[in-house]
């Protein structure tokens, strides 16, 4: 099974998509998929476990043996290409999975936990807004540098690419925002209920 | 760098209740910074850039635009400022009736600072820098959302400000549309070295932006800094959001 019924985007189905992109070494294939995928946190060794996985069904092809096993070098299939753009082009419409251990523990919180479940919340905010920072650099220095270039009009794919980036400054933005409003919506309701309980929730 | 305009401590309320619109408000751009507000709908965007611009009087706290203090100003010298040293540039613009070839010279015309003819030539000029020649001789109520950002920017080439001040300019355009307005505008403040105060909806058009802040119950967030003392160095984004730290972010210095 290459796709997640969860609707996550697999370790191996990342893999398969890069070397149908272009025939790589192992070493270089992980490169690029945290190069490509930063935010997926796949484990250092998600290309090299997966590639001859991808291998023994057919959809990869060792062409050229390395030295060592992170130097393999693999090339796509006719049958791994078709894979890739089957799913590429499946619907998968069924709405996401929403696994927020957040809300799980809001739900489940007694009220002299609450203050713990709002300091992660601001250090979640903190981390979002610090993601927004770098991704945003990341933008804006490319949007720079193209620029300067004058003449060089981007192929669609290149272009695909600044939108992706784009976008993930942009979900940064907006689930700093949204912790942002949940922590601020919390400390409302604990202001609504008195100093009484705020200092009960703050154990004084 | 010097900063050209600063915003300190600044406070504004409206009557609602005892929350502020405004509590505790600083900020400061330098010459050739962009600066974004981001905020939703009601959350006093626009109330911050009057501030910013001197056409509203905080409650409290301190606007300095090049040094000069835009809350002590009296009010017809403050008046002129707006158009001169700086532009308001929105999507509302002049309304129905006023040729564009007159709106983005009348920056120009105040203080006499050219002849009519003149005028005319260089908002002319102006046009044509930016590709909205076509625009010059139709009014403003005909043109397309994307040929009035033109035309507002052909308006700050025109009337060369300090500081421009743009409410909400660059909302809805689209990704594209915003990225070419984004490249537009950098030219025109790297030629004119003055210093951008945008508001945004959403964090598309922040993206044009060297620094962002998001506001929010009255009181700003820092939320990314490309130019300030406190901006940090990124290397290229391998590895990145492995480690939660934040010390293997690739970040050096802080």
């Amino acid at each position: 099974m290459l796709a997640s019924r969860s609707g996550d985007l697999t370790p191996i189905m990342a893999v398969l998509g890069l070397v149908v992109e272009a025939a790589d070494t192992a070493a270089g294939i992980a490169f690029r998929l945290q190069e490509q995928f930063p935010l997926a946190q796949f484990p250092d060794n998600a290309a090299h476990n997966n590639l001859p996985s991808l291998a023994k069904q057919g959809l990869v092809e060792l062409v050229e043996k390395g030295k060592r096993s992170s130097l393999d070098c693999y090339r796509a299939t006719g049958e791994g290409r078709t894979l890739l753009q089957t799913w590429v082009r499946e619907s998968d419409a069924a709405p996401l999975a929403w696994r927020d251990a957040l809300r799980g523990k809001l739900a489940f919180a007694e009220r002299e936990s609450l203050i713990a479940v709002l300091e992660e919340i601001s250090e979640k905010e903190a981390l979002c807004t610090r993601e927004y920072g770098v991704a945003h650099r990341r933008v804006v220095k490319k949007r720079d540098w193209t620029r300067r270039i004058a003449g060089e009009r981007p192929d669609w794919r290149a272009g695909l690419r600044d939108l992706l980036e784009a976008d993930e400054a942009t979900l940064w933005a907006l689930q700093a925002r949204r912790l942002q409003r949940l922590r601020e919506n919390i400390e409302e309701l604990l202001q609504e209920f008195g100093p009484e309980s705020a200092r009960e929730i703050g154990g004084g | 760098m010097a900063d050209l305009l600063s915003l300190r401590g600044v406070r504004m309320g409206y009557a609602r209740g005892d929350r502020r619109v405004l509590a505790d408000v600083s900020l400061a751009l330098g010459r050739g910074d962009i600066g974004a507000v981001v905020a939703s709908r009601y959350e006093g965007k626009t109330t911050l850039l009057r501030v910013a611009a001197g056409i509203l009087a905080p409650d409290d706290g301190e606007v300095l635009l090049d040094g000069l203090d835009l809350t002590q100003r009296p009010r017809r010298a403050g008046e002129r400022l707006v158009g001169r040293e700086i532009a308001w540039i929105d999507r509302k613009g002049p309304g129905h009736g006023f040729k564009v070839r007159d709106y983005v010279g009348l920056p120009l015309t105040m203080g006499r600072r050219a002849g009519r003819r003149e005028v005319r030539h260089l908002a002319g000029e102006a046009l044509e820098k930016i590709g909205a020649t076509g625009c010059a001789g139709r009014q403003w109520g005909d043109l397309s959302t994307w040929e009035q950002v033109l035309v507002q920017f052909a308006r700050v080439i025109a009337g060369e400000p300090k500081l421009v001040v743009m409410d909400d300019l660059l909302d809805g355009l689209g990704m594209r549309r915003t990225r070419e307005a984004g490249d537009l505008l950098r030219s025109v403040v790297e030629d004119l070295r003055c210093a951008v105060l945008m508001s945004a909806s959403d964090y598309e058009p922040a993206l044009v932006a060297d620094r962002v802040w998001s506001l929010s119950g009255g009181r700003l967030t820092v939320m990314s800094d490309l130019v300030g003392p406190d901006a940090e160095i990124y290397y290229p984004p391998f590895g990145a959001g492995k480690d939660r730290s934040g010390a293997g972010h690739g970040r050096v210095g802080a």
